[in-house]
């Protein structure tokens, strides 16, 4: 009997990627970058918003590239408090957080992103509440720009 | 005219959480190999293979199935891998009716499973979420299911965090009886999961599924060489699998879809107008608590909204329950994630076949097995029967039950 028996080989995989976003997400991060905008596409057809945009209307089976400013005020639709960190924990966020499913008025559909605040602040969030949003310096393009949401 | 098929044998790899003693491959084969025993066939008689495993990031290897065909059969024969996620050993069983049904292929084997104890799942599962958008967020699998379950109970205030509590002791406690379940807590109560600590409200920690190493195979014959075959089967009567979109207006996070689509293709498929009446044992992918209220809602086991107070409260889906749910132990009990929506097929399969021991329902007729994947996104439903003709399965019920 081997006491010493190989039964674990340890190891490590890093990938280097350089995704395209494409037209439609390019132009949201362009946006959000250089503006601070956010924008939704609209389905000609349909006539629903779709946000964060893309390309295709999977109802219309249409191209969209009707892209329209959401300037109003995001609300949360509903959300859930992360207590255990995750492996990928958002840079300069710490648990508890909340992950959650937010909207913007004139879109039809909604971002996943993540609500920051004290742990009553979070706590005492309603679907509905209306949220806003704390913009990273510098913005560089990514949806990260928008940094976090907080309660208004 | 698709060919009437049915499942023959059936391997799940024995219980533990870790199988340090095999690699990935070895894990795939000892489920294929018990499958085709379990039907009293050979190697020789499989004309097609069929192999389920989810994402690469799992096994680390791209590929997988390339390292595996010496072990699950697949030298010299047809051998195709299927991956959709959390559904996969639920396709990749339906893949392998497609075949038999087709009249190409008579023996077929499906096998599907994953080892996910060699790697950090909930690393995997936020690679799933898109590169340029969501993954910066994305905070594994617990989260978007929380947001799910969030979602549903501010629309049905009616469900609550002790009924998750009560989902989630019904299922460690049916999961005793099963000698395949891999996460065996006998001390479990309702107590003890309202008192364990938070992992995404209203998550906590045993509202989770375990991470487990498990792969599972079936057999599947035309109907030709399944009369011929004369050990224990299921007739697999319909399949169903529907996919929604990922992000799409009015999305209803509380009632997905595709669920109501894949149910309602099979009843319409058999004929079956009150499911609730006329299956006998319903086996779900509940990786989380909450999933039992809303799969059973798009099952349509109930009206949408009730299932808290109508299959929960009521005790109606334990296993002496009027519709028992997942005796098994359901994914709640062991999730290798690529053998979990097999598993599903597999342990409705052997109610019907009378073959699940312990957590056996008494003259367990017809089933449904469901699988789900993706974000809420991917649905698969499957109806067995023990009888050839469904319909001669709903009769032997009618009359059962009228004896009562």
């Amino acid at each position: 009997m081997m006491n010493n028996e190989v039964k674990i080989l340890e190891g490590k995989i890093e990938l280097d990627y350089k995704w395209n976003p494409g037209n439609s997400v390019g132009r949201f991060l362009t946006g959000l970058r250089d503006n601070k905008e956010i924008l939704g596409v609209r389905c000609t057809k349909t006539s629903k918003v779709f946000f964060p945009p893309q390309m295709w209307s999977p109802y219309a089976q249409i191209k969209m590239d009707r892209y329209i400013p959401l300037t109003g005020q995001p609300r949360l639709k509903a959300g859930s408090i992360v207590y255990k960190a995750p492996w990928n924990l958002p840079e300069g966020i710490q648990v508890p957080y909340m992950y959650a499913a937010i909207t913007f008025p004139g879109a039809d559909t909604e971002i996943l992103h993540i609500v920051c605040g004290s742990l009553d602040e979070l706590k005492s969030l309603k679907p509905e509440d209306t949220l806003s949003i704390v913009w990273k310096e510098p913005r560089t393009g990514t949806i990260r720009d928008i940094d976090h949401f907080r309660k208004s | 005219m698709a060919n009437k098929v049915a499942i023959t044998g059936i391997g799940q790899t024995k219980t533990k959480l870790k199988r340090k003693d095999v690699n990935f491959p070895e894990l795939m084969g000892e489920a294929a190999r018990q499958a085709v025993e379990d039907a009293g066939l050979t190697i020789d008689d499989i004309d097609c293979i069929i192999f389920g495993s989810s994402p690469e990031f799992f096994e680390g290897v791209n590929e997988p199935d390339m390292w595996a065909t010496d072990f699950t059969f697949g030298v010299m024969k047809p051998h195709y891998r299927i991956q959709t996620g959390g559904t996969v050993g639920a396709s990749t069983g339906i893949a392998a009716w497609y075949m038999a049904a087709s009249g190409l292929f008579n023996n077929v084997l499906a096998v599907s499973g994953d080892k996910l104890t060699e790697t950090s799942v909930q690393k995997g599962l936020s690679l799933v979420y898109s590169a340029t958008m969501g993954r910066d967020f994305a905070a594994g699998a617990p989260s978007a299911v929380a947001c799910q379950a969030r979602i549903y109970m501010h629309k049905f205030p009616n469900a609550t965090e002790e009924h998750l509590a009560k989902i989630g002791t019904l299922m460690r406690k049916n999961a005793l009886y099963n000698p395949n379940a891999t996460l065996k807590l006998p001390q479990i109560s309702e107590e003890m999961m309202l008192n364990m600590a938070w992992l995404s409200t209203p998550f906590r920690l045993l509202d989770s599924c375990p991470t487990s190493d498990a792969a599972c195979a079936m057999v599947l014959q035309s109907e030709k060489f399944s009369d011929k075959n004369k050990r224990p089967k299921a007739w697999v009567q319909a399949v169903s699998t529907v996919a929604e979109g990922v992000n799409y207006p009015d999305r209803d996070w509380a009632m997905p879809i595709a669920l109501k689509k894949a149910s309602q293709t099979v009843y319409d498929a058999v004929g079956i107008t009150n499911p609730a009446e006329e299956l006998d044992i319903v086996e779900i992918y509940d990786a989380f608590t909450s999933q039992h209220l809303i799969w059973s809602e798009g099952l349509q086991l109930c009206p949408d909204g009730k299932s808290a107070q109508e299959l929960i409260e009521s005790g109606a889906t334990a296993m002496n329950g009027r519709i028992p749910m997942n005796p098994s132990g359901g994914v709640l009990s062991n999730n290798s994630i690529g053998g979990s929506a097999m598993i599903r097929q597999a342990e409705v399969a052997l109610q019907i076949m009378n073959r699940a021991g312990e957590h056996q329902i008494p003259g367990a007729e017809v089933g449904l097995a469901h699988g789900w994947g993706g974000a809420i996104q991917f649905h698969t439903a499957m109806i067995l029967s023990k009888e050839k003709d469904i319909q001669e399965s709903f009769r032997k019920n009618r009359e059962r039950k009228g004896k009562k």
